[in-house]
């Protein structure tokens, strides 16, 4: 089975700011899908997909921190950019000693979104395919 | 002298003294002998004049004269405070009543004499506690005024930073769609709208931040409570949103104004919505709080009311003590700044429990009524 082409989650619970990210995102040729929620991105979410998540710090009902913390206990690898805030910052320094894949503070350049985005897909793909050239080397040694 | 009066003299608490119609003492009692500082045998006989002070130790044998000349009372049967004189030459502040005893002789005269210099003095130190009060409680609303608008502002730029964020990005999409051999015209256009609705928010904002970057002071003007709770619920609104608290305003229609001012009013009214927000998420209640306005009998009412745990029973009666708080982090110092508002406002804060549970603070404010309400 062909895997799903990378995509470029959103989850962020002002509209404005979701649909310019998401434009912002197609507007380089990726593939990009916004959330409103974290519960509604975890409930779509499917592991196998690869890609990268973008995600704000500060939501109402679940956080961009227990999103993250969530997605740690399922053993997802996806990597996170999370947004913050002006005075977020020491949520971001949690964020990343959660083991997020980096921050940036709003508002931001375009260009050190699309940088960080790309990073991440890129990391997201290393891992898969170190998964997979894992998964086939104990296959192969099985047989 | 018979000994039942003696007695009456020697228990009595104020000093009673006896003079003839030439003002010679007769009689001194103890509390006399203890409130001037003679000894009954050392005054009785001198002149009454030795315990005043001038101009009264001149002129006592005049009063008297007159008196007996024209029968006009000026402190019999009236009273009057006086300054009077101890034996050491200190004086003190009385209270003197003094009555004609009657007689066929010459007349003599009965006085009786209240040492005030204690009530003085607890009146002075009374004073000046209400004085320091009253200079601390502006203090600390200025102070609490100041960080209220320190974090108004604070959560003011945060929302701005929104609209710009995305500001930036719509016009950077479109700058890139722009950028191709074949650019797509819907989604450029689109962008577009974006931008000026996002920059029409900002403004908004802006225009609010303004409002409270401008406010120098009390600044009473005839308001719509109305208008002041739509604009408080866009402040605390990002407060609410960030602990997934809903801010539910129930407002009532064609009420009379308040003469206030806004910025205070919004002060309190956030100091309430505040509290109510702490108060569901210590227990988990229903995650919304209610603004409310309504009429009341001769004004208005602004209340905001939570479904959380109530009030503990020990909390109540000292709701409005500045430093009383039930939370970890509490300077207790909210309510008692509120309340000193709205009392400044001619009005009234307090609490009463909410149906089917939780709190309700409330004030009311009086109506202004004429034309002036518009």
């Amino acid at each position: 089975m062909k895997s799903p082409a990378a995509t470029v989650f959103i989850v962020d619970d002002d509209e404005a700011v979701r649909s310019s990210l998401r434009l912002l995102i197609r507007s380089v040729g990726l593939q990009a899908q916004a959330f409103a929620a974290a519960r509604e991105f975890l409930d779509s979410y499917d592991a196998r997909h690869p890609g990268c998540l973008v995600l704000d710090v500060r939501m109402p009902g679940m956080s961009g921190l227990e999103l993250q913390q969530e997605l740690n206990q399922r053993g997802a690898t996806i990597p996170v950019v999370f947004i913050t805030g002006h005075g977020d910052v020491p949520m971001a320094v949690e964020a990343m000693q959660q083991g997020a894949f980096d921050f940036l503070q709003k508002p931001f350049r375009d260009q050190d979104l699309l940088d960080r985005v790309q990073k991440a897909m890129a990391r997201d793909a290393e891992s898969r395919a170190a998964i997979e050239a894992r998964d086939s080397a104990s296959r192969a040694w099985r047989r | 002298m018979n000994d039942e009066l003696q007695a009456l003299l020697d228990a009595c608490v104020d000093a009673v003294v006896i003079i003839d119609h030439l003002g010679v003492i007769s009689t001194f009692n103890q509390a006399a002998c203890s409130m001037f500082g003679y000894p009954a045998a050392e005054i009785i006989g001198r002149n009454v004049s030795v315990l005043m002070p001038e101009p009264d130790r001149t002129g006592h044998d005049q009063y008297i004269a007159r008196y007996l000349d024209t029968s006009v009372p000026h402190v019999i049967g009236i009273g009057r405070d006086v300054t009077a004189r101890r034996r050491d030459g200190s004086e003190f502040p009385a209270s003197l009543a003094i009555g004609r005893i009657g007689g066929t002789g010459p007349p003599r005269f009965v006085g009786f004499l209240h040492d005030l210099s204690g009530r003085r003095a607890q009146e002075e130190q009374r004073r000046a506690a209400q004085e320091a009060v009253r200079e601390a409680r502006e203090r600390l609303t200025h102070v609490a005024r100041l960080s209220t608008m320190g974090e108004m502002t604070t959560g003011l730029a945060h929302e701005i930073n929104q609209p710009l964020t995305a500001i930036a990005m719509y016009a950077q999409a479109a700058e890139r769609f722009a950028a191709n051999p074949r650019p797509d015209l819907e989604e450029i256009v689109g962008a577009l709208r974006q931008i000026s609705a996002q920059a029409l928010r900002a403004g908004e904002i802006i225009k609010r931040l303004r409002a409270l970057v401008r406010y120098q002071g009390a600044h009473e003007e005839l308001l719509d409570l109305n208008s002041v709770v739509r604009e408080l619920a866009v402040l605390a609104e990002s407060d609410a949103r960030a602990n997934d608290v809903r801010l539910v305003i129930e407002l009532s229609a064609d009420l009379p104004r308040v003469l206030a001012d806004s910025v205070q009013l919004q002060q309190v009214m956030l100091n309430l919505v505040r509290n109510a927000i702490d108060a569901i998420l210590t227990d988990g209640g229903e995650r919304r709080v209610i603004l409310r306005t309504s009429m009341t009998g001769t004004g208005v009412e602004m209340s905001v009311s939570d479904q959380g745990p109530g009030l503990d029973p020990t909390i109540r009666d000292r709701l409005f003590e500045a430093f009383a708080t039930t939370k970890p982090q509490g300077t207790g110092l909210g309510l008692a700044i509120s309340r000193s508002i709205i009392e400044n406002h001619g009005g009234h804060l307090a609490w009463r429990p909410n149906e089917p549970r939780g709190s309700c603070f409330y004030f009311r404010l009086p109506a202004v009524n004429g034309d002036a309400s518009l």
